[in-house]
């Protein structure tokens, strides 16, 4: 394979869940960038999603748009079946939708909230994998990449839940790719810090900055973690270049495994004199 | 071409991994510093096959275990170069020995001052440059057996183990600088030691045949390993620091041989 294909998705089609908005959108769009096809998944904001299928298409590449609850186990079926059928195959999954509650410590969680959550992450990744895998194990490649979080690592108080099914996620991730090697089916798992999207103005908010451009001096490698950084890793991944990675959880975290991000932003509102 | 215009050095670049790397930052760019200790045949080829991809080689002896060998040529790098940004900690020594054999103390110093000094000595070299540009990528190349952890590679394991924890412990203060430091670690790569120990335990004769016998149907080239490194320069990894990424195929602690022995295969 000659250089100019290294990083190449040309002819792969990828479903990306919650494929939409914020990292979910990065990934799309540094998928099709790369010369694959997408399909974007998304639960509740079809504009969003509309957008993100439009810019994939100004690219050159297919997009198609598709409503479902990754929890959902038929309704991720269906969207299967729709792929396959309008795009052909699905040779990359991105398991990228998440939802997160603040809730408390496990002695006074919310049993309904604390479910939704691992609903939505485990089950949802494990519904999306076993929908697509009968078709995966068919193509001469397959790539599976499930978005985790530095939370897995960190283990914040009061978002249990979420850290909870981060961690899950890492373990499913190092099982499958021992699981699905023999079939060509390489998989990883991705995962962010706080990454610059609407999830994260909450934190701008609370520490009195109007935009992330004013933190990015107090942040290592000077500036908040980026969408795209996100989905260059996963392309990557994907690619003949990323070829013989598998089984590993790789952190887009500028290293700060260690440091909650609000330490870093209330470090710097002190600084800044805000 | 993602590495235009920087400058890498290279150490152990004579053969293997390290020559693939050379070739992979050359073919984006990269003027190479290309260090060898004994192999100065290898490390020429290396020279003329990053030349032969235009980008500029300078060749240069030094034992990365002695300090001022490691200073004079990051001193000689930066006048023909102007600076050094990316610096690959690539060589190594490996032995396979027990603890209790005569000679450990004589792996243990050579290992050691490997990977554990060499790849210290020249971090310091290069960093005073790296903090001057704002920018610069450190990469140590570990390996697997950091968690297949076989006896006899006790020297061997626990110096590339070191590398894991020194990244993650100076990316913290060096991503203030804009310098991002990670760890590679391949298993089994497939050099003539790595090919023939693989088709030994595979008992095959033609490398040919390893379709459907190792993970992804082959063995890690070199290139791969140059391929990772490539990525991790370019602007698109750049906030990727403090990481262990492992080239494994994700055969994690477990050893390529109970993939690919007739007896493992028959399982299958």
């Amino acid at each position: 394979m000659g250089k100019d294909n290294l990083h190449s998705l040309e002819g792969r089609v990828v479903l990306v869940t919650g494929g939409s908005r914020g990292i979910g959108k990065a990934i799309s769009l540094a998928m099709a960038e790369a010369g694959a096809d997408v399909l974007v998944n998304f639960v509740s904001n079809e504009s969003a999603a509309e957008n993100t299928a439009d810019q994939i298409r100004a690219l050159g590449r297919k997009a198609m748009t598709h409503r479902a609850d990754v929890a959902d186990t038929d309704a991720v079926e269906a969207m299967v079946e729709a792929v396959v059928e309008r795009l052909g195959k699905v040779d990359i999954l991105v398991c990228n939708a998440g939802i997160i509650r603040r809730d408390s410590h496990v002695y006074e969680a919310d049993l309904k909230e604390f479910r939704e959550v691992i609903d939505n992450h485990v089950m949802g990744a494990f519904n999306c994998v076993q929908a697509v895998l009968p078709n995966m194990r068919e193509q001469t490649r397959g790539d599976i990449q499930l978005i985790g979080s530095t939370n897995a690592k960190m283990l914040p108080i009061g978002l249990t839940s979420y850290n909870v099914a981060k961690a899950g996620l890492e373990v499913m991730g190092r099982v499958l790719s021992k699981e699905e090697q023999g079939h060509g089916i390489r998989v990883n798992v991705i995962a962010p810090t706080t990454t610059e999207t609407e999830m994260a103005t909450g934190l701008l908010n609370r520490y009195g900055f109007s935009s992330f451009r004013e933190v990015d001096p107090y942040l290592p490698l000077g500036r908040i973690a980026q969408p795209q950084d996100t989905g260059n890793l996963c392309a990557f991944l994907a690619s003949e270049a990323g070829g013989h990675i598998s089984g590993q959880v790789i952190y887009v975290d500028a290293s700060q495994d260690r440091k909650p991000t609000q330490e870093f932003f209330s470090a710097a509102s002190q600084r800044s004199g805000i | 071409m993602e590495l235009e215009g920087r400058v890498a050095l290279i150490t152990g670049a004579s053969r293997g991994i390290g020559q693939g790397i050379a070739k992979s930052m050359a073919e984006e760019g990269a003027n190479i510093v290309v260090n060898y200790q004994r192999n100065k045949a290898g490390a020429e080829q290396t020279a003329s096959d990053v030349e032969a991809l235009g980008a500029r080689a300078l060749l240069y002896q030094a034992n990365v275990q002695n300090y001022d060998e490691v200073q004079a040529m990051v001193d000689k790098a930066v006048e023909t170069f102007g600076t050094v940004d990316i610096l690959v900690n690539n060589a190594g020594q490996h032995y396979s020995k027990s603890i209790m054999a005569e000679d450990a103390m004589d792996v243990f110093h050579d290992v050691y001052g490997t990977h554990i000094a060499g790849s210290f000595y020249c971090t310091q070299a290069v960093l005073p440059h790296m903090k001057e540009r704002k920018r610069g990528d450190i990469h140590f190349i570990s390996s697997l057996a950091t968690q297949q952890l076989w006896p006899d590679e006790w020297a061997y394991a626990s110096a590339k183990a070191w590398m894991g924890t020194f990244v993650k412990t100076i990316s913290k203060e060096l991503s203030w600088h804009g310098i991002r430091v990670n760890a590679i670690a391949p298993t089994i790569v497939e050099s003539d030691m790595g090919l023939n120990l693989v088709l030994d335990w595979a008992q095959i004769d033609d490398p040919r045949n390893l379709d459907g016998i190792v993970p992804f149907n082959r063995l890690i080239q070199p290139h791969d390993v140059g391929n990772m490194c490539v990525w991790l320069c370019s602007d698109k990894a750049s906030h990727v620091s403090g990481q262990v990424i492992y080239l494994d195929c994700g055969i994690g602690p477990s050893s390529l041989r109970e993939f690919v022995t007739p007896e493992a295969r028959a399982q299958r």
